[in-house]
């Protein structure tokens, strides 16, 4: 079978257009998809305060957690390297959290600040 | 949106010189960003790098003979092409072969994260015996006793250089490793041998696409190598892959083995994202840092490395037409630029020390011509110290 030039450039396009499809459906891959209407409603910057039990942590030693209420309305908060402390929190442990609203990739979500039990 | 986009073909371009100029390896730029800067925009840079570098380092390995860790094993084959007019032949089927392995492991990233985890706790045990077992069937596969012992002697030796190097302490010891081994060895005997034409390069309309069989082992080989602790570089795959499909000097299987190192090459990117999502894990440098500096899981990021690599080989068959140019008349005249090049390079990336391991490590390579064995054994020196570091 031959392949030309101009089949390899039609592939190539192919696997452009079929990387931006994966991104887009990776883009919130092991992350809860419930949000909170007031994170959404939330302008960015804007800094908030959500109390709640910690249900999953993705990554041991770095930033992603959920963090939900009793109602089970889970929202992603990140944790800065420098206030993260891995012994701080626990799976199911229920923790206040203070911190700022950001837009990353035209998504809402909170930048913890500060965590306490 | 704009902005993003920007980011990722500034990311295209800078790969692109990367990828050509042999030294300024991917994980080398991560580095320097990481340091300097944080966010996951950075992140995305480094991704778009990452992609775009993997296409172009094939260039300066097929026609300059100078490899990287990814590129290391088709500057074997690739350059003998070269060597021949028949480089851009060369270019055109890694360029297939990564862009169809791309789309294979894109298409199986579901699987690969959910194996995974299951099959990471049971290889570590393995690793050994699956090392041990390859340079085993390299030294067999010589054709008689004589040659297997000479071939023995090139094993250790080099499994030697590369354990002392590794552990020398240097913060980029694998450059002038290669450097020396492939790459100045190969301009030292050429330079002594036969007049050599490096006759300008043949069009190629078309492709035979007769490496299929290639491409899919190369996915599994790149599956494995994101796998399997220890196996970090393509080219040990490669090696792996190399006795079963490649025999030196045969024309065919020279293709073939080059679409079989693209093939790795590119879905052990592409798995690398996988492994890091699944068992947390990055077996590639450039991804490690992009993961410590983004604000976010980077899984996502995978269809960017694709993106990346994707309009990378468009814009390197859009440069074609210089390549098919090139025509440098007699060979030997590049070899003291090149070997200028890679000296400055060295020091520049490893200082001193470099340049110690780059006369060592042209002595080592110097041995399979010496010895009239394989130069595959040399790749010993990475394989002897990863069977060591996990007895």
């Amino acid at each position: 079978m031959e392949i030309s030039q101009r089949k390899l450039m039609i592939l190539s396009i192919v696997l452009a257009v079929l990387g931006v499809a994966v991104a887009y459906l990776y883009f919130d891959y092991g992350y809860e998809k419930v949000e909170i209407g007031t994170i959404q409603s939330l302008p960015e910057g804007r800094r908030v305060y959500f109390a709640g039990f910690v249900k999953e942590i993705v990554i041991a030693e770095r930033t992603k957690v959920v963090l939900c209420d009793a109602a089970v309305n889970c929202i992603n908060v990140y944790f800065r390297a420098d206030i993260y402390n891995p012994t701080f929190i626990s799976k199911g442990e229920v923790v206040k959290v203070e911190g700022r609203v950001l837009e990353y990739m035209g998504r809402k979500r909170v930048e913890a600040e500060r965590i306490w039990s | 949106m704009c902005g993003y986009l920007l980011i990722i073909f500034f990311g295209i371009i800078v790969g692109g010189i990367s990828g050509i100029i042999p030294g300024l390896h991917t994980n080398t730029l991560a580095s320097i960003l990481g340091w300097n800067f944080d966010g996951s925009d950075i992140s995305l840079l480094i991704i778009a790098i990452f992609g775009s570098q993997v296409v172009f380092s094939f260039v300066p390995a097929i026609f300059f003979g100078i490899p990287d860790e990814k590129s290391v094993v088709s500057v074997l084959p690739g350059h003998r092409m070269a060597t021949r007019g028949r480089g851009y032949e060369a270019l055109l089927i890694c360029l297939l072969a990564g862009v169809l392995a791309c789309i294979v492991s894109l298409l199986s990233l579901p699987i690969a994260i959910w194996s995974y985890p299951l099959v990471y706790s049971i290889s570590e045990r393995f690793i050994p015996l699956l090392l041990g077992s390859v340079l085993f069937l390299l030294i067999a596969k010589e054709k008689d006793m004589v040659s297997r012992f000479l071939c023995l002697v090139v094993t250790l030796t080099a499994g030697l250089l590369g354990f002392v190097v590794l552990n020398s302490g240097n913060p980029d010891p694998l450059f002038p490793l290669f450097c020396g081994l492939f790459a100045v060895s190969g301009i030292v005997f050429a330079t002594m041998g036969n007049e050599k034409r490096f006759s300008q390069q043949r069009d190629m309309s078309t492709i035979n696409f007769d490496f299929a069989p290639e491409i899919i082992f190369g996915v599994i080989l790149g599956w494995l190598a994101d796998l399997i602790p220890g196996i970090s570089s393509p080219a040990q795959m490669a090696l792996l892959g190399g006795l079963i499909f490649w025999r030196e000097g045969e024309k065919e299987d020279a293709r073939k083995y080059l679409a079989l190192i693209s093939a790795i090459s590119v879905s052990q990117g592409v798995f690398a994202f996988a492994s890091l999502e699944a068992i947390g894990k990055a077996r590639v440098g450039a991804l490690a840092i992009a993961s410590e500096i983004s604000e976010s899981n980077i899984l996502w990021m995978v269809g960017i490395f694709c993106f990346s690599f994707a309009v990378a080989s468009i814009a390197l068959l859009g440069l074609s037409k210089i390549i098919r140019r090139l025509e440098t008349g007699n060979i030997k005249r590049t070899y003291p630029v090149i070997l200028g090049y890679l000296i400055l390079a060295v020091l520049l990336v490893s200082g001193v020390d470099g340049l110690i391991i780059l006369l060592a490590s042209t002595l080592v390579g110097s041995l399979p011509n010496i010895l009239k064995t394989s130069r595959l054994a040399l790749m010993a020196c990475l394989i002897i110290p990863t069977i060591l570091y996990y007895m």
